[in-house]
Order: C-alpha cells, then structure tokens, then sequence
C-alpha cells in the first residue's frame, strides 16, 4: 500500500513536471520572481482548505460550505479589525480559527446528531452561510482603507521573499500530516472511512471522527478567510465563491478518494498545486476565455485519469470480499 | 460593472425580509403631499442607496413624499410584489431601476392604467410599459470615462491592458468593445494600445491573477483599464503589491468607499462613475413634472432638474445623464465619507 500510494504520488509530480514545462516554454514570463511569488500564494491557500477536506472525505463526507465559511470569516474578521483596530494579527489568526470552527461544529450538528448526508447537510449550510455574510455587512463591501494595519500585515506579508500565507499554509499541512498519520484520532479517521461498520465494532466513535473532520475543515476555512480577505484587502459577500470545486478537485486530482479511506497530505498537497499552476498559468497562454473553463476540466479529468490508471488497486469490492485485503 | 455589482448584493434576501418590506411601505402617512415611490433592484446596494440619497433631496426641495423600497433580492419577482403592493397604496408615481427588461412589463402597465406615473432609471423596462427613462450614462459615454482618464495617466498613449468581469457579460462586453473601438477608430485616442483583455469574472483572485500576468506579460505595460469594481480593486492590490505604483497605472469604474486607499496610494490616481445620486435626483425631478402634466416624456422635451439644470429628452423617451463623474484624491475621501453615511 504505501509503495502504491507513493508509485500515484509520482506519476502526479511527472504530470505537473510536463505540464510546467510546456506552460514555461509557451511562456517564459510565467516564471518571473512575482508570478512565482503570486502562485505560492495562492497554493498556500489550496493547501489550508485541501488538507482540511480531506479528512472529511477520508470518512466518506464532503464539505461544501467551506468557500461560504471562508468568506464569512472573513467579513467577520474585517469588521472586527474595524471594531478592535488594535489587535495584534495573532488574535485575528485565532480569532478565525475560532469562527471557523464554530461553523464547522454547526455541519457536526447537521450530519452527526440530524442524521443528514454530509452533501445535503454542508449544501444547506454553503447557502445559509452565504446568505448571513449579506446579513453581517449589509451587502457592503469592507475595503483595504477600512481594515487596520495588523489586520492586513500578516496575510500580505512575506518572510525570506516566501509569502507568509505559503509558510502558514506549510504549518497546517505539517500539522494534518502528524495528525492523520500519527496520531490515534487521524488513524480512526481512515479507518472509519474504509469501512464504517468495522471501525464502530472496534470501538471507533462516528461522533468523535466526524467531529474532528467537520471542526477542522471549518476551522482551516476560517483560518484561509482571515488570509484571503487580508491579502486581497477586500471582504464581500462573494469572496472565493465557486472555489469548493476547486478543492474538492485538488483533493480528487491529489489521490484521495471521495467513496472515503484513501488519500494523503502529500497528495492533496500537489493536487493542490496542480490547481494553482493552472488557475495562475492560464492569465499567460492567451486562451479564448470561454475556452478556459473547458481546457481546465479536461486538464483535471486527464489528471485524475492518468492518475487512476496507476492505481488499479484491487480490493474494496463489496460482492467479493475474499480478494480483498 | 453593475452587474458585478448586483452580484454581490443578491446573496441574503429571504421571503421573510422581503414582507417585512411590503409592511413597512404599507405604513407610509397618508398625507396629501404627492407620494412617489423609488424601486431599486436590491436593497443594500451602495449604489443604490445614493440614488435614494439625490431623490431625497430633490423630494425635499419639491415637497413631495418619497417612498424608497427595493427586494432583498435581486429578482423580478420581487419587484413585481412591490409594485402590486405600491398599486394598492394608490402611490402618484413609481420610480424604478428594473430588474428585468421584460417580466415586470405587465404588473408596470396595470400601475399605468391606473393612473401612475412609471419611470425607469439605471435599468431600462420596456419601452410601452414606461413614460420615460433616465439613464445614467450611454454604453459608450461609460467607456469613455476610463479611455479619457487613461490618456492623461499614460501621458498621451502607451500600452494598456483592459480587465473585464465575467467573459459572457454583455455591458461589459459593450463596454470593452467600445473602448477598443475608441482607440483604433478615433485619432484623438490612438494613442493608446490595447494589448490584451483579461477576465476577471468578478472574482477578486481571479483578477488578481490575470492582472499580475498582464504586467508580467508586457513590460511596456503603462495602464491598466478595469470596467469592473471587483477587477480595479483587485488590479490596484496587485500594483500595491508588485511595488509597481506610479509605472502601471490603474484606472476604471469603481465606487469611491471601495477606492480610496487606492486612489491615496497612487495605485489608482483616478477613476470614473455615474453618479448614483444625480440620476436619483433628476428622476424626482422628471416623474414630477409628469405628474404635474408639464411634460409627457416624449422625444424633443426637456425635463428642469433642479441643480442639474435642463435635461433633454431623447429617442425613445430616454433622457441621458451626461458623461461619467471622474475621482481623483481631492474628491474621493468626501464621497466615499457621504456613502459611509449612508450605510449607516
């Protein structure tokens, strides 16, 4: 298994490698110093929100509302900064945690205790969510003037020319690796999702696993919220809006599997940078934009297929239980 | 843009706050001064609420009632609902930006029957279903705005890049191809090359992105021309950022409470707007000299407006505002100061 998983890991880094090479060689500014700069950014991201779906679709879950929490936090957090303009940027990185979990441990509520399909369930909350950024700001925008100093000084900032939104996006994903792999809580969390019935019977709590995924996605949301509307300096009702298919996408390119029990950091993690070369490639190769969405998914399906292909792992077939392992 | 603007704002808006609106129209006195009613798109717009602003001014200074009212949501429905409801209060006028070219057509012609007086702003309705329509500005005076600022930031001409919304956004389309038109077809702005269009599809990431290719793509690059409040945002981050303020000039339509660290940093010396609140205060001004039969709204009158002076009426019954009103850094603080105000 684990020479498997690191056999898809490498055809993944082969695909970005070809297709790095062909963006650079159609267009060579795409690596100039700023672009570079720009498209860890903008990884950074991808990775704090991949790394916290993939703990919910490890259990067989998926979490829709996390561009809605995003933006929410986000606007909360602006408004905060308007509020108290003298917090330290630390108190608005725990701050959006918080908040973020808070509307996480809501999608808890709605799967765990109401017994609602995890897509249902986060669909509701993508839209209610949504709606209650409209609510929070009165459908206004808060703009760079009106945020403080510290609020914006984290996010935009850089440490050793790597922008800082990358370096915590490292530390999270650093963070969801130990635990997922490591630690008893993340070792339930696959367990559970390859095979429900079996982990209950080993005394593996459904409540305490979808807790943690549902919590954690919600806070990394919430924590890429305060990043976003810092960085870009602005917060409004349709911050990041589409993006959950740009995750959920990162996340399928990266190997992990969405029928639960299969996938890792490092995968998500490039399937995440996969995304971003794409999202900040695309600006540079001069493609009709009505063509771009198109050219886009075909490039994920291509990448999800020649990924696939190099696991054709048997097993998980449900008729024939005694192949698999 | 006003598109990406209405984007924005639609999201909220339940059924229950939309009732609650009907109630609080419904309460309006029942004085003997004229009552006329202003129908937005969608309530909690900045662009809006300005409109509300100048009609507000323009009812105090005529002595009329006005009744300002507008779905939490941007739909025809919606609209629709109110104006059945403004029908049944026997309002003297109503005022709308319409959300819909077509749907509110027949709920506008039962309030005409009635006896109401019905003008459009902003957004036009059918031309039967209306007396006369005060629009803001002409597709082609939008373009124009950012073109004129543009030649005077690039000192006479030089390349420019343009960043529009989404890519199957027709006004913004119209208004990309204008400018492109402007600057092949017309001597007097020739001078600027437009290297590239970009679609930012109202997404401030998006943006970013294809702005930062654009500099990086053409080093000549001297301005950037956004016809979207989310891509000038968006562009003048990325300017700030890419420490490249004072070489990449931005420039284009944006709201002065969403630009002025821009606009003070230099990022975006200047950019353009309709004036929300003239249009809001001249559409007063019009629909109450059709209540008072001083004009019928035909092709060839002129409408007294006030402050604003006279306004002629054009083909097909529309009046135009004029051309786009320009902030710099000697205006942008007040304006954006006023719209604060408002928003509370």
């Amino acid at each position: 298994m684990k020479t498997l998983l690191r056999h898809r890991e490498t055809s993944l880094l082969l695909v970005i490698a070809v297709i790095l090479a062909i963006i650079s060689v159609r267009a060579p500014a795409y690596l100039a110093l700023n672009n570079v700069t720009n498209l860890l950014s903008n990884w950074g991201f991808l990775i704090i929100l991949v790394v916290g779906q993939l703990g919910v679709l490890l259990t067989r879950g998926i979490d829709l509302s996390q561009a809605s929490i995003l933006a929410f936090t986000g606007m909360f957090l602006a408004l905060l900064s308007q509020i108290a303009p003298d917090l330290p940027s630390v108190a608005y990185v725990v701050a959006s945690i918080l908040m973020g979990l808070l509307l996480g441990c809501v999608n808890v509520l709605l799967i765990s205790f109401a017994g609602l399909p995890p897509i249902i369930a986060t669909l509701g909350t993508m839209t209610i969510i949504r709606g209650m950024i409209f609510v929070l700001s009165d459908g206004a925008w808060i703009s760079s003037h009106e945020m403080a100093a510290n609020f914006k000084s984290l996010p935009a900032g850089s440490f050793l020319g790597i922008p800082n939104v990358f370096l915590i996006a490292a530390i999270t994903a650093v963070f969801a690796w130990v635990l997922l792999t490591f630690r008893r809580a993340g070792r339930d969390v696959y367990a559970f999702g390859g095979n429900p019935t079996a982990a209950r019977n080993s005394g593996i709590s459904r409540l305490k696993v979808e807790f943690l995924v549902y919590a954690l996605s919600g806070a990394v949301a919430g924590l890429c919220g305060y990043l976003w509307a810092g960085r870009y300096a602005i917060a409004y009702s349709q911050s990041a809006e589409g993006r959950e298919f740009a995750i959920i996408a990162a996340c399928v390119i990266g190997g992990a599997s969405i029928t639960g029990g299969r996938g890792t950091v490092l995968g998500v993690v490039l399937g995440a940078f996969f995304i971003a070369m794409l999202d900040t490639a695309l600006p540079f190769l001069r493609i009709d934009p009505f063509y771009q969405l198109a050219v886009t998914g075909a490039v994920i399906l291509i990448a999800v297929g020649v990924n696939a292909r190099a696991e054709r792992a048997p097993g998980r077939q449900l008729l024939a239980p005694e192949e698999s392992k | 843009m006003l598109r990406g603007i209405l984007k924005r704002t639609v999201v909220g808006g339940l059924s229950a706050g939309l009732l609650l609106n009907v109630v609080a129209v419904s309460e309006g006195s029942a004085e003997d001064k004229p009552r006329y009613a202003m129908l937005v798109r969608v309530l909690g717009n900045t662009a809006f609420e300005l409109a509300g602003i100048g009609a507000q001014e323009a009812a105090d200074e005529l002595g009329v009632e006005l009744i300002y009212t507008g779905p939490t949501e941007n739909t025809a429905e919606g609209q629709v609902a109110l104006i059945n409801s403004l029908i049944a209060q026997k309002v003297d006028a109503i005022m709308l930006s319409a959300n819909d070219a077509t749907a509110l057509t027949p709920s506008l012609k039962r309030a005409m029957k009635r006896g109401i007086d019905v003008v459009t702003w902003d957004q036009d309705a059918e031309t039967a279903a209306r007396a006369l329509h005060i629009a803001s500005a002409t597709n082609e005076l939008i373009a124009l705005g950012p073109v004129k600022i543009a030649l005077e930031l690039t000192d006479g001409g030089g390349d420019v890049g343009i960043v529009s919304g989404p890519a199957n956004s027709t006004t913004q389309n119209d208004w990309v191809n204008e400018m492109i038109r402007l600057t092949t077809d017309e001597p007097a702005y020739a001078g600027l090359n437009v290297v590239e269009v970009v679609y930012g599809d109202e997404r401030s990431d998006k943006a970013y992105n294809e702005a930062l290719g654009l500099v990086n793509k053409y080093p000549d690059l001297e301005a950037i021309v956004a016809y979207t409040s989310v891509g000038i945002a968006a562009a003048s981050q990325m300017v700030q950022d890419q420490g490249l303020t004072g070489k990449v000039k931005v420039t284009g339509l944006g709201f002065p409470n969403e630009m002025v660290e821009h606009v003070l940093s230099g990022a975006t010396p200047a950019f353009a707007i309709w004036n929300m609140s003239d249009v809001g205060y001249t559409t007063v001004y019009a629909t109450h000299a059709l209540v008072n039969e001083d004009i019928t709204g035909a092709a060839g009158e002129t409408i007294s407006a006030g402050r604003m002076g006279d306004v002629a009426i054009g083909e097909g019954n529309v009046a135009v505002m004029g051309e786009l009103f320009v902030y710099d850094e000697a205006n942008v603080e007040a304006a954006a100061a006023l719209i604060g105000a408002v928003g509370n």
